[in-house]
């Protein structure tokens, strides 16, 4: 397939997908509120306590719960979209006409992913303007680090090809890592410094790409720059998702079908 | 040639599903699976359209190997069963300008609604959001949704499912209409004999993963049901004076009505013809089985008695 035809369908399943969201008018405005209800909360929570004498974090605890629930989640949804789509297609019985195109699985599920990252990007927008003249959080927004989070986004959507392979086996999975996931946030740093952890949970830290992701961020809000460190990590991390997540997502569909779980009409 | 299936086999887990079926299907046929449940019709439609792996043997959809590569056999076929679904919250529309994309079909308003005029699907159906369609609404929209990608290979897994007989009815002669125009090569399974006698210029019986039979359907009739009866009266109540090697038996009735007991074939013709010549007949009638007599029968696998005849009449 070309890069016409991809963009093609890459098109079809954005129409798809703003029209099913706007179809439902009230989850519609709820969308769009809910990431401004969500900033506000935190620029409102880290304001007092930086008022009642900060935490002794650098450029203050607002600016530093701001970015890091801004950044996370931006990830999250990225994941979330890429390790869903499969199975979801498959739950509301549209799989079959989506995998009789001639195209590799990978093409619906990847427009997938994109259709969701407009998605993200709209909250990302919302939340940028809200933390920055609403309440005057500045996140010294470069281009450099926004390409830096887009980076972010791309590292975890081969690891949700891996929950998207895996899930086409076993339903349950997806409870089970989205749990996981959730528990990232504890970990990485996104809403209390790495270093107030407990010394074990700290090396579980290390070992999550998503944690120097919002290092990154949080350095070039501070400072301008984003360390190099942080940008080879997730350039890896991407890579190795990736990798780890096709060969998944290839096994996995390999499996299903042969054991007849890929279409159950 | 359309379709060649060769020596296909595949077992789930403990469950033979298939035990080595083969058949083929010509370009522009329509041809007919049957089976009891479980018997492997959908394993089969599945292994062709490239959504399940054979254990052994091979497929192939006009000469591409299914297994081998599919994306060239998906790109010929289109798969229509009674459980495909659409985007509840889009409407007919939306849904179908959807798929048309990811097939790549401009046209697909014009066609859109020359085939729901055919169907009875108006524009303010296709308006309305697929929540509120009715089974029958949806299923039509999958034949539409069939239409305007256009393969010239079709898989129709009980697509009937559901329908109430109006639009069944509806729903076949558009198929029929369609496979004689555009010369679409099809597989059809179904439960229902009717149906199945209708379309299928050829079948296939489907038993326990195994073909038992396949033949246009009268001859598999005749096959099952080798036996025929005429039933008539002579108004003069005369003895009817036939020697043929076909009959085997003669009975009249204490009504003054004659039986004859016959071998199914063309002859059947030609003894009614020879019964109007020797006289006046107030009444005369052939018994034919249907279809699904034939296919209750070879399903059960009864031996077949002389009386056998009258347990269809
Ligand atoms: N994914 C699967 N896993 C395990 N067993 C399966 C699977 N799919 C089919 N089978 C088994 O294979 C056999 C054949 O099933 P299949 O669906 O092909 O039958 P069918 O002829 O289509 O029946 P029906 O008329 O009820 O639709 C059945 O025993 C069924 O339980
Ligand atoms: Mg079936």
């Amino acid at each position: 397939m070309d890069l016409k035809q991809y963009f093609h369908i890459l098109y079809a399943f954005l129409i798809r997908d703003w029209q099913r969201r706007w179809s439902y008018k009230l989850n519609f405005i709820a969308m769009l509120m809910y990431p401004i209800v969500w900033v506000s909360v935190f620029a409102l929570l880290g304001r007092t306590v930086d008022e009642g004498g900060g935490m002794g974090i650098e450029g203050g605890f607002a600016t530093y719960i701001v970015v890091g629930i801004i950044t996370w989640r931006f990830i999250r949804v990225g994941f979330f979209d890429s390790s869903w789509s499969i199975r979801w297609e498959q739950h509301i019985g549209t799989f079959k006409n989506i995998y009789m195109i001639p195209h590799h699985l990978l093409v619906p599920v990847s427009a997938t992913a994109l259709s969701g990252f407009t998605v993200s990007l709209l909250n990302f927008v919302e939340m940028w303007l809200v933390a920055e003249f609403v309440f005057g959080i500045s996140l010294n927004l470069t281009l450099p680090s926004f390409l830096f989070l887009v980076l972010a986004w791309l590292s975890v959507i081969g690891f949700g090809f891996v929950i998207a392979g895996i899930a086409v086996l076993y339903k349950e999975i997806q409870a089970v890592f989205t749990v996981i996931f959730f528990s990232f946030q504890f970990f990485c740093g996104v809403f209390f410094p790495v270093s107030s952890l407990p010394r074990a949970a700290q090396y579980i830290s290390r070992a999550i790409p998503i944690t120097y992701a919002l290092n990154g961020m949080r350095t070039s809000m501070n400072h301008g720059y984003i360390p190099l460190n942080d940008v080879l990590i997730m350039v890896v991390a991407g890579i190795i998702g990736m990798v780890i997540g096709l060969v998944t997502l290839h096994l996995c569909l390999q499996k299903a079908l042969k054991d007849g779980k890929l279409e159950r009409y | 040639m359309g379709i060649e299936v060769q020596g296909i086999e595949k077992t789930f887990d403990d469950t033979k599903a298939l035990k080595g079926i083969s058949f083929e299907v010509e370009e522009g046929e329509i041809f007919g699976l049957l089976g009891p449940n479980g018997a492997g019709k959908t394993t089969t439609v599945k292994i062709l359209a490239t959504m399940l792996l054979p254990d052994k043997g091979r497929a192939f959809i006009r000469g591409s190997d299914v297994v081998k590569h599919p994306k060239e056999a998906r790109n010929l076929v289109d798969v229509i069963t009674a459980r495909d679904k659409f985007y509840r919250r889009l409407n007919g529309y939306q849904n179908i300008k959807f798929f048309s994309r990811l097939y790549q079909v401009d046209d697909w308003k014009e066609k859109m609604q020359r085939y729901g005029d055919h169907l009875g699907l108006t524009e303010s159906d296709f308006e309305k959001r697929l929540a509120d369609y009715s089974t029958g609404m949806r299923q039509k929209l999958n034949l539409i949704r069939n239409m305007v990608r256009e393969t010239p290979i079709l898989f129709l897994d009980e697509p009937t499912l559901g329908l109430d007989p109006v639009s069944s009815r509806k729903f076949r002669s558009l198929l029929k209409d369609i496979m004689q125009k555009e010369d679409k090569t099809v597989i059809f399974t179904s439960h229902n004999m009717f149906e199945v006698e209708e379309l299928c210029e050829r079948i296939a019986i489907l038993k326990d993963g195994k073909i038992t039979m396949t033949g246009d359907p009268k001859k598999l009739k005749n096959e099952i049901f080798p036996k025929r009866m005429i039933e008539f009266s002579f108004k003069d109540g005369r003895d009817l004076d036939l020697e043929s090697e076909h009959i085997y038996r003669i009975e009249k009735k204490q009504d003054g009505k004659t039986q004859v007991y016959i071998n199914a074939g063309d002859h059947v013709h030609d003894v009614v013809q020879e019964i109007l010549n020797q006289g006046r007949v107030s009444h005369i009638s052939v018994k034919e089985p249907t279809l699904e007599e034939a296919f209750i029968k070879h399903a059960g696998e009864q031996e077949e008695t002389d009386d056998e005849v009258t347990s269809w009449i």
